[in-house]
């Protein structure tokens, strides 16, 4: 009886002992800046062009190009070898992960004329 | 630029509505919305063909992808403007402005179909910008003034920057296969 409620006496200690040490574990990595977790972007394509037409973005955030257009899209990457997210019908879209840090100009294949660029930073 | 046959479809329009005698009261045919329905998917049936005659001819590869964005984007057009007309339900009426415009491909096409190499990329991408040129003018001054149904104008109205910009795109080639020459 006595062993026994030694024992129970000593489990609030233990678990208290437990809670601090995982408070103290927390303080010591604080918690991951927003602006540090990876992005989602959106670009619209509509009329005939890219919306917006320049977008800055850091590194491992994601750009996804929604076609709004009747007529079929892509996003290309002007230099190759490159990404391209492949012909987009209207109302489907498209993404891709910006790796690589620096200007990123881009074009649609089967529009030539629609251009945009990512700003990777 | 020498214009072929058919090259202006608003000059084709103005023709007809002087013929019927309607320019005394407008510049242009007086269309109704099946009618309008018509000339849509006729303008973009004629350039969907004339983009099948240059993907099997050309040699360019910058032409046959330009070919190729016509047969795609044109038919993108009409697939929606025949959806729209099912929903509607109206059924598009053959009239003498769609008449004209086949009877004007027709001729343009007989000119550009004997050519080879070059001048046929030339020829096709000319026959292209001024073929645009006159839809998109068309667009503005005849068939969206002329529609009556808001869905059936909004898809018209929805078109025009694909136009403008195969304008555009034809344009460019126009400059590249001449300073090519």
């Amino acid at each position: 009886m006595k062993r026994g409620s030694r024992r129970f006496a000593g489990l609030p200690i233990a678990a208290l002992a437990a809670i601090g040490v995982l408070a103290l574990a927390g303080a010591a990595v604080p918690p991951r800046p927003t602006e540090l977790v990876p992005q989602r972007h959106i670009v619209e394509i509509r009329g005939m062009a890219f919306h917006p037409e320049v977008l800055e973005v850091r590194r491992g955030d994601t750009v996804v190009w929604i076609n709004r257009d009747i007529v079929p899209h892509t996003a290309t990457a002007s230099r190759k070898p490159g990404w391209n997210t492949g012909p987009l019908l209207q109302g489907k879209s498209g993404r891709h992960v910006a790796r690589r840090v620096g200007e990123a100009p881009y074009f649609c294949e089967l529009h030539p004329i629609m251009v945009g660029k990512l700003i990777v930073r | 630029m020498p214009r072929s046959p058919g090259y202006s479809l608003l000059s084709l329009l103005l023709t007809f509505a002087v013929s019927t005698g309607s320019l005394a009261q407008t510049a242009a045919p007086d269309l109704s919305d099946p009618e309008v329905a018509h000339v849509a998917v006729t303008a973009n049936s004629i350039d969907i063909d004339l983009a099948k005659l240059a993907q099997s001819r050309t040699g360019n590869r910058a032409v046959k992808q330009f070919a190729t964005t016509m047969i795609t984007d044109h038919s993108a057009v009409n697939a929606q403007a025949s959806a729209l007309a099912t929903k509607l339900g109206v059924t598009p009426k053959d009239n003498a402005v769609s008449q004209s415009l086949l009877k004007g491909a027709s001729e343009a096409r007989a000119a550009i179909e004997p050519l080879k190499g070059k001048a046929f990329d030339k020829a096709y991408i000319d026959r292209e910008v001024a073929y645009h040129e006159a839809v998109i003018d068309a667009l503005d001054k005849v068939l969206v003034p002329n529609t009556s149904n808001a869905e059936l104008k909004k898809l018209l109205v929805d078109v025009r920057p694909a136009f403008e910009a195969h304008l555009a795109h034809a344009k460019k080639l126009q400059g590249a296969l001449g300073a090519a020459k």
